[in-house]
């Protein structure tokens, strides 16, 4: 189990709000290996699918974040508040921790400052320059001590 | 003093609503009303594109249950070609269409309604939802998860995409199917059916231990209407149209898809955007009628496969002599013998060799004006009625959504709840009694329109409003 997935999730159709998709995308195409997924939005049976890599990496746009935002996530004790119009990868994570008692060694939320949700297919580009950014220093976001492999 | 109660938003639904109860001066109901608050401007810009592409972009109305318009609409662009699409394409639409009632079967039951039944309508809100009811049974969340995933795995294989899937268009469907696929597929049917018999077990267990609650969520006659086959069998993709009423009287049966809109009406009210579909020869409102699972399974004569028809059997036998099950709490047991039907039809469809055929699409041009679609959606009957212009673009388009035919319905079902636990002397309206009247919504599974994203956090909130619009109490979660 020394896979690593990446889940980049948000409305194509909304420009910034696509970056963690747009981010995904050319993540994939860059780093051979690394698995990706696209979704217009995270869903519980993506819980299923944790359980199987050794790193998982969600990519989404953030409202709050000022720049690149890149968190740990660890199982969180407590019972999770859940909202189906809201799952978020801590949920995800407690999920799969729930349910199948196996979660990725790696769980990494990275935050892409976003702010223009009008109606079109591509990010601004001022968040086009933060995803190629984040897509560069990919490895060393997830593997700060690594000498930048995946 | 007069009083209205708003809960708003309505959860674990599809979509945003609200429900607001008027209260009397003794704090008894008078009336209570299910408001639809979004607007769907899908006809309108639909307008000026071209027939190819409709499939693809009705297929945005919504995130639940794309696959249902996609079909529907390339459909009624079969129509306007004037074609009919080889035998495989047909296979792989039911197949899709199928598909589509599995993950949004799947989803109601496991995700949105049985943590009511399992954790109890009184339980703590927080976590009255599916992550709770991890800690109630684990093995049933893990299941049911796992059988939506499947429903959600056919319509990506057969489809494209899992959301706002691609694959439909008029004249057949964009590729065949992967023969190393449709082996994967079939290795996945004995796991989703155990689920589904679990499913049911539980369920059973849920109408006796609910059996006080259950004659209030919407017991009463109305109109059922549907699809059923040739010979009157539970049909989702084509056949013709059947009503029956509440007596179990076939008031008209065999009826063209097409003379739809000649037959019913749709009325509106100023407080909401959701219309009020009735049956034109019984007038507005008394042309009341339910569609959707309960409607389906009441009003056909059979299905075509064995553990699904012996718990239609099952089901008829607890209407006793009135030949129909009135009560709109049993949406949730039809819903599960369909899920049953789906299970077993898509093993049937897979295992059919023509299945892998490579002749999927009938190629023409515009030969006609005008083209109605329709299926049974996992909600009910779904219409796409397209007039189109001889280069192929949409003149008009009218889009009849299985949701909006149960409005009456589900307005006379929040009526029916909130007049019955709400007592204007014992004064206090707790959270449960909130939640039984947001059951009675879920009962019918709505999906008002997934298709645009909520930013921030949903509430759950009630107010007390005086007769100024004064809020007198809150209460929020």
């Amino acid at each position: 189990m020394n896979r690593t997935l990446v889940i980049g999730y948000g409305n194509t159709l909304r420009r910034d709000d696509a970056a963690g998709v747009y981010a995904a995308e050319l993540i994939e195409k860059r780093y051979p290996g690394v698995e990706c997924l696209t979704a217009p939005q995270l869903t519980p049976e993506m819980a299923v699918t944790l359980a199987h890599y050794r790193t998982v990496v969600f990519i989404d746009a953030s409202t709050t974040a000022n720049e690149l935002r890149v968190t740990k996530l660890r199982p969180s004790a407590a019972c999770p508040e859940y909202d189906s119009h809201k799952m978020t990868p801590q949920l995800l994570l407690d999920a799969s921790n729930d349910l199948y008692g196996v979660v990725p060694r790696e769980t990494i939320q990275i935050e892409i400052p976003a702010r223009d949700f009008t109606v079109g297919e591509l990010p601004s580009p001022a968040v086009r320059e933060i995803v190629e950014h984040c897509v560069d220093e990919f490895p060393r976001l997830i593997y700060p001590a690594s000498a930048g492999t995946v | 003093m007069s009083k209205t109660i708003t809960i708003e938003p309505v959860s674990r639904i599809e979509g945003h609503a609200k429900i607001t109860v008027q209260l009397d001066n003794n704090g008894d109901v008078t009336d209570a009303r299910f408001h639809v608050n979004e607007f769907r401007g899908f006809e309108k810009f639909s307008e000026g594109r071209l027939l190819w592409e409709m499939p693809g972009i009705t297929a945005r109305i919504c995130g639940i249950c794309p696959a249902s318009h996609l079909v529907t609409s390339a459909k009624a662009g079969d129509e306007v070609l004037a074609v009919d699409i080889p035998e495989t394409a047909d296979k792989l639409r039911r197949l899709l269409t199928l598909a589509q009632w599995m993950q949004s079967h799947a989803l109601s039951f496991f995700h949105l309604s049985s943590p009511d039944f399992l954790l109890g309508f009184d339980s703590d809100p927080s976590k009255r939802n599916v992550f709770g009811l991890m800690a109630h049974d684990k093995e049933l969340v893990r299941r049911g998860i796992r059988l939506r995933k499947f429903g959600q795995e056919i319509i990506e294989i057969v489809g494209g995409r899992k959301i706002h899937t691609p694959g439909m268009v008029p004249g057949g469907v964009r590729d065949p199917l992967d023969p190393a696929k449709r082996e994967y597929l079939l290795e996945c049917i004995p796991e989703a059916r155990g689920t589904v018999k679990l499913a049911l077990e539980i369920l059973k267990k849920i109408h006796e231990e609910y059996k006080n609650d259950i004659p209030q969520f919407g017991n009463f006659r109305s109109l059922l209407v549907g699809l059923v086959s040739k010979n009157g069998g539970l049909e989702y993709y084509d056949g013709s149209l059947r009503i029956k009423d509440g007596n179990d009287n076939t008031i008209a049966d065999q009826i063209d898809p097409r003379k739809f809109f000649d037959l019913f009406g749709e009325a509106t009210e100023p407080w909401t955007w959701l219309k009020f579909p009735y049956y034109k020869p019984f007038d507005y409102p008394n042309g009341m009628y339910r569609v959707g699972p309960l409607a389906r399974v009441n009003i056909c004569d059979y299905i075509e496969t064995p553990l699904a028809e012996a718990e239609r059997r099952v089901f008829k036998e607890m209407s006793g002599n009135v030949g129909v099950v009135n009560n709109s709490f049993y949406y949730h047991y039809a819903r599960l013998i369909e899920l049953m039907f789906t299970v077993e039809k898509a093993e049937m469809l897979l295992s059919d060799p023509a299945i892998l055929g490579k002749n999927i699409r009938a190629q023409a041009s515009v030969n006609k004006e005008e083209g109605i679609g329709c299926s049974e959606a996992p909600r009910g009957t779904l219409f796409h009625h397209y007039w189109v212009n001889p280069d192929g673009s949409i003149k008009k388009a009218n889009l009849l959504i299985a949701t909006a035919q149960n409005n009456l319905a589900m307005n006379r079902t929040v009526r029916q709840i909130a007049t019955h636990y709400i007592d204007g002397k014992k004064g206090k309206i707790t959270e449960g009694i909130l939640n039984r009247i947001e059951a009675g919504i879920r009962c019918y599974d709505p999906c008002l329109s997934c298709s645009t994203h909520a930013l921030g956090q949903m509430a759950m909130q009630l107010e007390v409003l005086n007769s100024c619009g004064e809020v007198v109490a809150l209460v929020s979660r």
